[in-house]
């Protein structure tokens, strides 16, 4: 309670309103003159005491902002107050009683909540991360300026001592806002702010004198400079260090208290928490980016589909490429893989979702339209159809993970071809060795048998001679062939190159027939004679052969017809016969290494599978081609031989 | 030749082999007929039936494998005419047993052991 009383507004108080004078006005103001007290605010509350001094109405203000001068600075107080005018013993108005209380604490406390309830709602609302957190907590202090004229807030860089100044309020010199700060380096302070102190203590540390140390700090909306810091840590929950300091500068009208320092911390503790979620979501955000990394990096086909009609949901690029598709995500299996249909696996992946047990496929075949045209092609997948179960423990979908092993089968194949191919040519090869050595020895046995019973006439003998004439040169033959590739797999068959008339060669060749075989030839040379380089007893071999297989292949009255044309480059010799033909994928498998073709086998003809692949590799030794050609089984082959009028460089005539 | 001489039919498509088989059974008073493969064979047997037949296993046009199945679904007595496998084959003996035959006989062979064994087989059959 306070009270003016006569025309010189001479003051009186009682102890309740002594706080209000602060600790440097009291006692002075008792009995002093009211004007030239209150000198600093009588242009706010003059007029209302001289109306109530005068007309005698009593006014009344609530939390009503009437800054006075108290603890050395001039203070933002509030008061809540009513004048009423004080009769004297005359009936006049003799003076103004001031009921009155401060309400400084609650006001500012107050809007100190709002600030904190407007920062915590925004920051929830808004920030993803660090950096979210940085700037709306910038955004909300440069609102409350009065409390916080300027703020500075510094975040610790991960797995470093630097600190990063990331957001400001205010103004304030450069000399106080330091970019980055490496705590490592500078073990005192060297910045003005006790940076060190506070990430080390983790407590908050009051700055006082700015002035001093920066220069005039603007007050925000405060005439005054501000004079005192507060660097409060912020502690992000749940790690070992701070996260960052804020740095707030206080206002020059309030007092630095522990109210002030209270209020600091909520703010810091805020942006802690605020950062502390930030970076969560940040590492989840990264395991998520990392996961979807693997998902579209993986080395393998991966999708997943869901519910009973197989909707695709998830398809890596690895099992698009497999697949050949690249829409497929919102559609069913049948619908992606219409061709699949029919191949079993479809029911397979069905039986997953029903019955929860995985299936492991290895080395499937599948048949799919890859190129979209509509001609399947053969892959063989190993996989895995697993089921993937929701959180009630019910199958939701089917996780595939597939791997593309054609290659690897293929290539096993190809090994499996060759132990296959090797095998059989050991069996035939017995068989081919035994003929003529039974022939052989079955011969000499009869010759002497013969011999013993008085039988051995001269016819016998001769035929008997004969015989084994036959068989030795069968062997011969079959010795020579494995001589020859095994020279030809060490890369040694030499050429003795001459200048050779080659429709001689093929006419000498013919010539040597059987009778009864040479009669079914018919040769047409269709130019003059012409003199090729070539080794001819190595063409000579490669035409016997073709000859042979072209009688043996064929019926025993089919014709066989051989032509000879050249031209400048080469001569082409080609060896037509009316036999049994090529299946379509023998034309290339009868010139490999104990290559057949199944219908030769299956006819029981005899023959190692060697004489082609020796004829065409001295076909390539001459820089020239052989190569065959047949319409199908039944329908007859053609093989043709190509060689180069000039042998390639590097086979000097007569040389090896 | 004798009346009752024991005939035998050779299968054999190699040209030589035959030869030595004919002219060692007929030295020795056996009836011969030969074919060079299976179709011929059983060409052979709708005219003639021998009490043996010696078998070659790979031959062209039609094989001994094939031979043998047309030959045992043919009407008694051509059905069970017993059969001597002859071949260079590494498993003749398995193959031999396979086709139930009488005897299985591996090339290059020993004329005695022919000889023998065509002889045993004739006997049986008597």
């Amino acid at each position: 309670m306070f009270l003016w009383w006569g025309a010189e507004l001479v003051q009186f108080y009682n102890d309740g309103y002594r706080p209000s004078l602060g600790v440097d006005r009291h006692p002075q103001a008792l009995g002093a003159r009211g004007r030239e007290f209150w000198a600093e605010i009588w242009p706010a509350i003059g007029p209302q005491i001289e109306a109530v001094m005068g007309q005698g109405e009593s006014t009344w203000n609530i939390d009503h902002l009437v800054p006075i001068a108290r603890n050395h600075r001039i203070e933002e107080v509030y008061w809540t107050y009513g004048y009423s005018p004080v009769l004297d013993d005359d009936g006049h108005i003799g003076g103004t009683l001031v009921i009155v209380q401060e309400t400084t604490e609650r006001v500012v406390n107050e809007r100190r909540m709002r600030l904190l309830q407007t920062l915590a709602d925004r920051l929830n609302a808004e920030a993803r991360r660090p950096s979210d957190v940085y700037r709306i907590t910038a955004d909300v202090l440069a609102q409350y300026d009065a409390d916080i004229p300027f703020a500075l807030l510094y975040a610790c860089e991960e797995d470093s001592q630097v600190l990063r100044r990331v957001a400001q309020v205010g103004a304030i010199d450069d000399i106080g806002r330091p970019e980055a700060v490496d705590l490592a380096a500078a073990s005192t302070e060297v910045f003005g702010w006790p940076l060190h102190t506070v990430i080390s203590s983790e407590r908050a540390e009051h700055v006082a004198q700015l002035g001093d140390r920066f220069g005039a700090i603007p007050g925000g909306r405060w005439a005054e400079p501000v004079q005192d810091a507060m660097l409060i840590p912020i502690a992000a929950p749940g790690q070992a260090r701070a996260a960052g300091i804020l740095i707030a500068g206080l206002s020059p009208r309030l007092p630095p208290n522990d109210g002030y320092r209270e209020f600091l911390r909520f703010v810091a503790g805020q942006v802690g928490t605020a950062l502390a979620n930030a970076q969560a979501y940040e590492r989840e955000q990264a395991g998520r980016r990392q996961l979807e990394r693997l998902f579209e990096q993986a080395p393998a086909a991966i999708a997943l589909l869901s519910g009973p009609d197989h909707v695709f949901t998830l398809a890596n690029p690895g099992y698009l490429a497999l697949a050949g598709r690249d829409d497929v995500i919102g559609k069913t299996i049948h619908e992606v893989f219409p061709e699949l249909a029919g191949q079993g696996i479809l029911e397979r992946m069905h039986q997953v979702y029903t019955e929860g047990e995985p299936f492991f496929g290895n080395e499937l075949p599948l048949h799919l339209d890859r190129l979209g045209g509509g001609s399947l092609d053969t892959i063989y997948f190993n996989f895995v159809y697993a089921p993937m179960y929701g959180p009630d423990g019910a199958v939701e979908g089917i996780f595939v993970h597939a791997y593309d092993v054609t290659e690897q089968v293929k290539a096993r194949q190809v090994a499996e071809d060759a132990k296959r191919a090797q095998d059989e040519f050991l069996s035939i090869a017995s068989h081919e060795l035994r003929n003529p050595i039974a022939g052989i020895k079955g011969t000499a046995q009869l010759l002497r048998r013969s011999q013993r019973m008085g039988r051995l006439t001269d016819e016998r003998l001769d035929r008997y001679v004969q015989s084994i004439e036959t068989g030795s040169a069968r062997l011969t033959t079959l010795t020579e062939d494995l001589l020859d590739v095994s020279r030809l797999q060490r890369g040694e068959l030499p050429l003795r190159v001459r200048q050779t008339d080659l429709a001689a060669l093929i006419q000498e060749v013919i010539g040597r027939l059987p009778a009864t075989e040479r009669r079914r030839v018919r040769l047409t040379l269709g130019s003059d004679p012409l003199s090729v380089s070539i080794d001819p007893d190595r063409v000579e071999q490669i035409l016997v052969n073709l000859l042979d297989n072209a009688i043996k292949y064929s019926p025993q009255d089919g014709d066989i017809r051989v032509t000879l044309e050249s031209d400048a480059e080469g001569s082409l010799v080609r060896v037509q016969d009316r036999g049994i033909g090529l299946p379509a994928t023998a034309a290339e498998h009868i010139f490999e290494p104990f290559g057949r073709a199944k219908n030769a086998e299956a006819a029981n003809i005899p023959g190692l599978g060697l004489g082609l692949y020796i004829c065409r590799q001295i076909a390539h030794r001459h820089g020239g081609k052989l190569w065959a050609e047949s319409d199908g089984e039944g329908q007859g082959t053609t093989f043709s031989l190509w060689l180069p009028i000039i042998t390639p460089d590097g086979m000097s005539p007569n040389g090896g | 030749m004798v009346a009752d001489a024991h005939r035998v039919l050779i299968l054999e498509d190699d040209r030589e082999i035959a030869t030595v088989l004919s002219d060692t059974l007929s030295d020795e008073g056996y009836d011969i007929r030969c074919a060079a493969n299976g179709q011929e064979g059983l060409a052979i047997l709708s005219q003639w039936v021998p009490h043996l037949i010696l078998l070659d296993l790979t031959m062209p046009v039609m094989d001994g494998r094939s031979f043998r199945d047309a030959q045992r679904n043919l009407t008694p007595p051509l059905a069970d005419l017993p059969v001597i496998v002859l071949s260079g084959t590494r498993d003749v003996r398995a193959q031999a047993e396979y086709m139930a035959a009488a005897a299985a006989i591996a090339k290059p062979f020993e004329l005695e052991d022919v000889l023998n064994t065509v002889a045993r087989i004739c006997e049986s059959t008597r």
